[in-house]
């Protein structure tokens, strides 16, 4: 796969990896400044070739007449070349590749996570800041996720609980607030 | 089973903040986290070391767009607090605070657009944005990378970065299917223009009433609504730019939060006043749509000045 120009898509010549300042595209004009690296000049690895397994020799779980190479390091079934997988350095198999992927284990298989603290810290400022009645719901829904949510995984970044801490303080103090408004307009005096 | 490996990621220059979205990018052990989130949930995308073929930063204008929108804001305030004598005050501080963002922007630099290409994919990295900013992340990414590839030596260079192409292997990616027709933009041009005109109304409004004032608001508030609502359909078959959609989409904003302005303040400063020539916050609101209409009408006249420079630009010739 060449590195071509961004605007124009033409391939650029080489001396633009050589090259430590801004140059411009040849077709198109494009200021363009580009750093490769040794992957870019690498030739693709031939496809994965599994053998017939001769008399004797433990055969793949999943093509038994092919020879095993490897064992999953998780399930321990054995793989021939066509149905390994390295990853992170280890060897698996595509079943428990795909499980994990989809049961999410390890954050290296993630590729999307809700940000809980963030939607309790929404449910509890903006139904206040828009209409202040809403939060009626808001507050309540705001003390809800956080609490229901408190465990669960959060953004692989680093981030901390502070979003859940003030999102159930301000639910609490809003509904505090209204509940003292309700007590207020209950009790005040009737002019009739 | 191994627990689940805990991973420290530092992040790296750059980012990209808007009221919809955030990019950020962040340097792991092995791999860059390229990370988008829509503030309630993150997208994650991960480049190995290993798999980095190159970075490309595209410079595309010598600074942000932006900077012209804070500095036509910026203008909008300052000059009627230098002519009037109305809420000076005001004026001053707004226009001062967008004097500064401008300066600020100009002060960033040239900006650019940053491309990350493994083997399979090529992608661009939405938090490098400046020059400046894509360049510091990437001095630091270059050490990490070179450290698991090595670094790229003369004689490496100097082979073919590709395989000799096929005969038949076209340059260009294929088109995708059902790909748009490009737009020509006339119809966006009457649009903004229509907008440089309620510009010019607005502005006229802060001395002129009377019925033909009234009729040519009408007028033009429904040539603006029907012209929206006949571009945004045709956007479903021609190609337009991103830019240009979104000063279509802030400017139907700008129209509803106008009008509703307008109604709730008249209604406000019939209660309080019963009736009277103007209302309350007039002459602030006019100033603001004067602003805010001159600034869509001119940033959408740019934006399709611009995209038709880019039209008749063909793809280069696969012999080339």
């Amino acid at each position: 796969m060449p590195v071509n120009c961004a605007r124009c898509l033409a391939p650029l010549p080489n001396y633009f990896f050589i090259a430590t300042n801004p140059m411009p595209c040849p077709s198109c004009g494009t200021e363009m400044e580009v750093r490769v690296f040794p992957a870019l000049f690498r030739t693709s690895p031939a496809p994965a070739v599994a053998e017939l397994s001769a008399a004797g020799e433990a055969g793949c779980f999943f093509h038994p007449e092919k020879r095993a190479v490897v064992s999953c390091h998780l399930c321990g079934r054995f793989l021939c070349g066509l149905c390994h997988v390295e990853f992170k350095g280890q060897n698996w198999c595509p079943g428990c590749l795909e499980a994990g992927s989809r049961k999410q284990k390890g954050a290296d298989f993630e590729n999307h996570r809700v940000l809980y603290d963030s939607v309790a810290l929404a449910f509890a400022t903006l139904p206040f800041l828009a209409f202040f009645w809403p939060s009626l719901i808001g507050a309540p829904a705001a003390i809800y996720v956080a609490i229901r949510y408190w465990n669960a995984p959060g953004s692989i970044l680093p981030r901390t609980k502070v979003r859940f801490v003030v999102a159930i303080l301000l639910a609490l103090g809003q509904l505090a607030l209204m509940s003292a408004l309700i007590l207020a307009v209950a009790r005040a005096p009737r002019l009739t | 089973m191994t627990p689940p490996v805990v991973r420290r990621y530092r992040r790296l220059p750059g980012r990209a903040f808007s009221l919809i979205s955030r990019d950020s990018l962040w340097l792991a052990e092995d791999h860059i986290l390229s990370v988008q989130s829509n503030h309630f949930s993150e997208t994650y995308r991960r480049y190995y070391f290993r798999d980095i073929q190159a970075v490309a930063i595209q410079r595309t204008a010598p600074i942000s767009p932006l900077t012209y929108v804070a500095g036509a804001v910026a203008a909008a305030f300052l000059a009627p607090g230098v002519l009037f004598e109305f809420q000076r005050t005001f004026l001053w501080i707004a226009g001062g605070l967008f004097l500064a963002l401008t300066l600020a922007l100009i002060g960033l630099g040239p900006t650019c657009a940053c491309y990350i290409q493994t083997a399979v994919s090529r992608d661009r990295l939405g938090s490098l944005r400046w020059i400046r900013t894509a360049e510091r992340a990437l001095n630091v990414l270059q050490p990490s990378i070179e450290q698991v590839q090595g670094p790229v030596t003369e004689d490496l260079v100097a082979l073919p970065s590709a395989p000799p192409p096929l005969p038949a292997q076209p340059v260009q990616p294929p088109p995708l299917p059902g790909k748009k027709q490009p737009e020509t933009g006339w119809g966006y041009e009457f649009l903004f223009s229509v907008f440089l005109l309620d510009s010019l109304h607005s502005y006229l409004g802060l001395t002129q009433k009377g019925l033909a004032m009234d009729i040519a608001a009408w007028a033009i508030l429904i040539a603006e609504i029907a012209c929206i609502l006949w571009l945004m359909v045709r956007q479903r078959r021609f190609e337009v730019p991103v830019a240009v959609r979104v000063v279509v989409i802030l400017a139907l904003i700008a129209i509803a939060a106008f009008t509703y302005a307008v109604n709730i303040l008249s209604t406000l400063s019939k209660q309080l006043r019963g009736g009277g020539p103007g209302y309350l916050g007039f002459v602030p609101l006019h100033i603001t749509a004067v602003a805010v209409y001159g600034i869509l009408g001119l940033a959408g006249l740019a934006f399709i000045a611009r995209h038709r420079q880019a039209l008749p630009a063909t793809p280069p010739d696969a012999s080339q």
